[in-house]
């Protein structure tokens, strides 16, 4: 075979999961790709594109009986190719780990539980080196030091569970680049870490690709991710390779028309949902003063929040705060002094990355957490909630029409003719119609699901409802079509929306006002257009930086 | 270490409530001990007296402190049928209820652990289904009963040994041992069988995890994965699970003496509580009480040397 | 593919032949309840441990009894334990864990450890302290093992509640106003029916293997009342000149038992593929 230079080809690959009944199932189909010796090459993809899955089948990690049907995987091995296809065991497991290493998305998981992070890293010494003893331990905590950890000797002893996500993720690169291979093949690095993490990790992968000229191969959604480190990049759609080449090509001309769309999505180019100057009426649809929110280890029982004004006096929650200390639970403050006000009509978005407080600030304002201090005034009874994960916030038991009757009957409102009305009525405005009255939440996409949620936070026509990352499980294409649902909602039955969400792009989107949240206090709050554009808090900065 | 001294406080209340439990439960039974020991047709007098020689006269709480007096002293009073110590008579069963309980614990290990890896090897191989499809059917047969068959056939049919017969071991250890080989295999079948399966499907969701899919992606070969990375996790949930085989290990020991003829301590409780003689249920309620209190204090120890996430440091 | 193709049927299959099993066992009992070929008391001297025949297609017990009549009155007798046994323990264990569940708190804690005491010991021990306590018999076996299966299905549902109650649709449903009851029982209760289904099939083994052990036992079900297990204890005597005696009802719960189990396996199983 004529070498080309490349160090690992793919041409034509088709990966098959078998299918029940007969025949193959195929989700990729005739990809062809490349890497060069020292080169970072991204594949960017929604979820489910078969981005990671092409990868997994051509080093033969594909679980549930998946693997290649059709093309061929090429590996430069010294002089030679191989085919890593239709390579024995034995020969394959001599290559993986030594020539070729991976990294995966969830670094707790993807680490033995009850082996040493050590010992961990010290298998790759075992299998693929002769070096033994105090050597290998020596290998091992240098390589610790080189993925930039620290006090390596105790890190050594400890098990997966006792480190950070971003410790544990910097161990699994140690392990992977410990014997210098020449591809390490890295699939969603850093999604399931903080954005601030993120960009450390990063950074620590183009490290290793310049220092020990290790050839990258990165798997993600994100296209930031992807940008910051690679040169060359493919895009991926339902199981094909719609568009590659030159990383600032790409994002710059894109020729297709799905990679435009992936690109304005996550850009958030793409015009601003909210008309500019939307002005509200004025009138005060939230009020919140010097507002906190504790947490208890042991979280005690939920009460509904039906007052008009929740005014916590002095003396219950010191009471609290005594029966909490003698309980022996811990309580901490997650969401510290804040106060805002939403006006009558207005999205506003509160952004900060996981742990800062937004969620917890959200679920006491609906009610959900007793456990405050501070006045928060809300104009309307008892506001309503959509929730992140579709698949969570409706009951799988009840059918879509039950549930979406469940506010009317709980609240005594018409008769059932009327009720079964509403709730049509309800449906067609969400865009799903009388015909899923009957079906069950399981036989729902994520959007479809999240279209019901939606539907249920109106039924009661509450004027204030919070959103609670409303579109972060769903696909980019999906996210869209939410959001869009969202404008038109708000629009037409005046709502206020309180928006929570990781992502700056969605909150550019869709909010007039943005709040900054970081470690349970407002950091930044204005205009949505203003902050973006000019962020003032450091944090926003990194925030807006790590974006793309 | 505090661990511990708060784990074996808490063993030794759950004893005294346990004990106080069944003291109460024995006191509350309608009819009296000394009734039961001398007859009805006894004369007042003689009741009078021997309740007053059994201690029955004495208040309630007096009564309990002195059975747990006695009981840790290993004294559980005199057996109302056999007019003998409690403690005597206990003694003198413990090497059958012993060694079949033993034998029955070292078969379920020597089997299942291989039979279960095997099977999660193969998976959906010939040797998985009929393994998973006899499992599945022995799990079905009750001890007694399996017993039973196993007299029939091992003992009358095929004779290999004579049905109800019983050394003890100070006499002739290997005689004791071989009149315990059949009972014991009636005991440990079904819960080999148990075992084999919880093993198994143990294995298959570890092996469905991402970090074999690491261990894979470094190069590891198969059987590797499973010695080096699977089997420590995979075995986490059965040492809990091992600690309900023990237990049932007693129970299931209690009917097949019965089956067997032997003279062990689950045939004292049987005799015992259909004579009402209650100090002998009392000292063996205990006495397998403890024992699976200490078997759960041991696999909480095992449990926290093999998973380091609930280590406490 | 074929390998794939092959496990598909072999689930159906077993969930199939549990079923079938169980609808035969059930209508052997259920025919029982009005007609056997023979009382299953009488007895007689001339037909003392008779092998099967076309007249008695099981044989004869050392009574002269027919062995098929007995099978047939017995096995409906451990059915109705059994089934009542499980009743008690599902409804009081429901009742139970869902509260605890729910609320957690102290009531909560204090009931877990009790409940973890109680089932690390095996049930057999408990029902025969029991019934040492309260007498033998059919009833006070019901009673006794009743109350023993309590906490098994009290942790079960506990456990389903626990995981439940953290889940969004939860919030929702309080956000839209209903009540702690309402949310218990008609928005959780519903969701754990899987869990129980296949705990209410566990509950019959167990409740079936305990009867007949304890019958055997002599500590059970009392004569006149026939019973599985006595049946059992009776033939062991002549195990050489009637085995048959042994094997039927002996076969009749291992039968029961195995239909059941496959029964909750599968359910089990395609819970798991659900998810």
């Amino acid at each position: 075979m004529e070498n080309s230079g490349h160090l690992l080809e793919l041409s034509g690959v088709a990966v098959g999961f078998p299918e029940k009944g007969r025949g193959v199932k195929l989700v990729t189909q005739g990809v062809s790709l490349y890497v060069d010796p020292g080169e970072a090459v991204g594949i960017v993809g929604e979820s489910g594109s078969g981005k990671s899955v092409s990868m997994l089948a051509s080093v033969g990690l594909l679980s549930g009986g998946g693997r290649i049907v059709e093309g061929s995987v090429r590996f430069l091995h010294g002089e030679e190719y191989i085919e890593l296809n239709t390579l024995g065991q034995k020969e394959l497991n001599e290559v993986r780990g030594d020539e070729i290493s991976m990294i995966f998305q969830e670094p707790m998981t993807s680490l033995n539980p009850v082996m040493t992070v050590g010992r961990q890293v010290c298998e790759m010494l075992v299998l693929h080196t002769d070096c033994a003893g105090e050597e290998r331990r020596g290998r091992v905590l240098d390589m610790f030091k080189e993925a930039g950890l620290s006090d390596v000797e105790a890190l050594y002893e400890k098990y997966p569970h006792q480190l950070s996500g971003g410790m544990r993720q910097r161990v699994m690169i140690a392990m992977a680049m410990i014997l210098r291979p020449k591809l390490l093949i890295a699939d969603e690095p850093t999604t399931a870490l903080d954005v601030t993490v993120q960009a450390k990790i990063l950074k620590l992968l183009k490290k290793f690709q310049t220092e020990y000229g290790t050839a990258i191969l990165l798997i993600s959604h994100d296209l930031g991710v992807i940008r910051s480190v690679c040169s060359r990049a493919a895009v991926m759609c339902g199981g094909r390779i719609v568009e590659q080449g030159d990383v600032e090509n790409l994002f710059e001309h894109p020729q297709e028309d799905y990679t435009k769309k992936l690109l304005s999505a996550a850009l958030g180019k793409e015009n601003v949902l909210r008309e500019a100057g939307v002005k509200s009426s004025g009138e005060v649809s939230v009020r919140v003063e010097d507002y906190s929110v504790f947490y208890e280890e042991k979280a005690k029982r939920n009460e509904r929040g039906k007052n008009r004004i929740k005014d916590v006096p002095e003396g219950k929650s010191r009471l609290s705060a005594l029966s909490a200390l003698l309980n022996g639970k811990t309580r901490r403050e997650v969401v510290k002094h804040v106060s805002f006000e939403l006006y009558a009509g207005e999205i506003v978005g509160i952004v900060g990355e996981s742990g800062c407080g937004k969620s917890t600030l959200a679920k006491a304002l609906a009610g959900l957490n007793p456990l405050t201090e501070g006045k928060a005034w809300i104009s309307c009874s008892q506001p309503q909630m959509v929730f992140q994960d579709p698949y969570g916030s409706l009951n799988p038991a009840k059918t879509i029409g039950w549930l979406l009757t469940e506010p009317l009957r709980l609240h005594r409102i018409g008769t059932r003719q009327e009720q079964y009305r509403a709730v049509c009525e309800m449906l067609d405005k969400v865009g799903l119609g009388e015909k899923y009255y009957g079906r069950y939440p399981g036989t729902l996409s994520g959007g479809q699901r999240q279209r019901v949620a939606i539907a249920m936070a109106i039924m009661l026509r509450r004027s204030f409802i919070v959103l609670d990352e409303p579109v972060s499980a769903l696909d980019v294409t999906v996210q869209e079509q939410i959001l869009v649902l969202l404008v038109k909602l708000q629009k037409e039955f005046g709502l206020t929306y309180l928006f929570i969400s990781h992502d700056m792009n969605v909150i550019h989107r869709i909010c007039d006002r943005v709040f900054v949240m970081y470690g349970g206090e407002i950091v930044e709050s204005g205009e949505a257009s203003q902050v973006f554009l000019n962020p003032k808090h450091p944090y926003t900065k990194k925030l807006l930086s790590a974006r793309l | 270490m505090r661990y511990y001294v708060k784990k074996i406080i808490s063993l030794i209340m759950v004893l005294f409530l346990i004990m106080l439990l069944t003291f109460i439960a024995f006191q509350v039974i309608p009819g009296d001990g000394a009734v039961t020991r001398l007859g009805v047709d006894a004369t007042p007098e003689a009741i009078e007296a021997l309740r007053e020689s059994l201690g029955l006269n004495r208040s309630l709480p007096a009564r309990f402190f002195s059975f747990l007096g006695g009981a840790v002293r290993g004294d559980f009073g005199m057996s109302y049928h056999y007019s003998k110590p409690v403690g005597e008579l206990l003694a003198a069963r413990l090497p059958a209820t012993i060694g079949l309980a033993a034998l029955a614990i070292l078969l379920i290990v020597a089997v299942s652990v291989p039979l279960g890896l095997l099977c999660s090897r193969r998976e959906k191989g010939v040797i998985d289904r009929t393994i998973t499809m006899v499992t599945q059917t022995l799990m079905a047969v009750p001890a007694f009963f399996l017993g039973i068959i196993i007299t029939l056939i091992f003992g009358r049919i095929l004779r290999w040994f004579s049905p109800g017969g019983y050394v003890s071991p100070g006499e002739d250890f290997f005689g004791y041992l071989s009149y315990m080989l059949f009972p014991a295999i009636s005991v440990a079948i079904p819960k080999i069988a148990m075992t084999v399966k919880f093993l198994k499907t143990s294995v298959l969701r570890e092996l469905k995890l991402d970090y074999v899919r690491t261990a894979r992606s470094k190069g590891n070969t198969e059987r590797a994965i499973l010695w080096g990375h699977v089997l420590k996790n995979a075995l986490i949930p059965v040492i809990t699970f091992m600690g309900m085989v023990v237990a049932d290990v007693l129970a299931g020991s209690i009917v097949v003496e019965q089956v067997f003829n032997l003279p062990g301590v689950g045939r004292l409780l049987i005799t015992a509580i259909s004579n009402r003689d209650y100090p002998v249920v009392e000292a063996v309620v205990v006495y397998i009480a403890s024992v699976v209190l200490i078997v759960n204090f041991i696999v909480d120890l095992l449990y926290q040397k093999v998973d380091p996430r609930v280590r406490i440091e | 593919m074929k390998k794939k193709r092959r496990q598909r049927n072999t689930i159906n299959f077993s969930l199939a032949v549990g079923i079938a099993l169980v609808s035969a066992v059930l209508l052997f009992v259920f025919v029982g309840l009005f007609y056997t070929p023979y009382d299953p008391m009488e007895m007689s001297m001339t037909l003392k441990n008779k092998a099967p025949s076309l007249s008695h297609p099981f044989g004869t017990d050392y009574l002269g009894r027919d062995i098929l009549s007995r099978v047939m009155d017995g096995a409906g007798t451990t059915f109705l334990i059994g089934a009542a046994t499980v009743l008690i323990g599902l409804v009081a264990g429901t009742l139970i864990g869902a509260f605890t569940g729910y609320y957690g708190g102290l009531a909560d804690e204090i009931l877990m450890r009790l409940n973890d005491t109680l089932t690390s010991f095996p049930s057999i021990l408990l029902a025969l302290v029991f019934v040492s306590v309260i007498g033998t018999g059919k009833y006070n076996i019901i009673i006794a093992l009743g109350i023993i299966f309590i906490p098994s299905f009290a942790r079960v549902v506990r456990g389903e509640f626990i995981v439940q109650k953290e889940l969004d649709y939860v919030r929702n449903a309080k956000l839209l106003g209903a009540g702690n009851l309402r949310i218990m029982f008609v928005h959780i209760l519903p969701n754990t029916a899987p869990i129980l289904i296949s705990a209410v099939t566990i509950g019959l083994n167990n409740a079936i293997l305990a009867e007949s052990g304890m019958s055997y036992l002599s500590l059970g079900v009392q004569p006149p009342d026939p019973s599985l297990g006595r049946m059992l204890s009776e033939a062991q005597g002549y195990l050489m000149s009637a085995p048959w005696a042994a094997v039927a009802p002996g076969m009749m719960i291992v039968l029961t038992v195995l239909g059941f189990s496959m029964i909750s396996e599968n359910i089990g199983r395609g819970e798991m593929r659900g998810k």
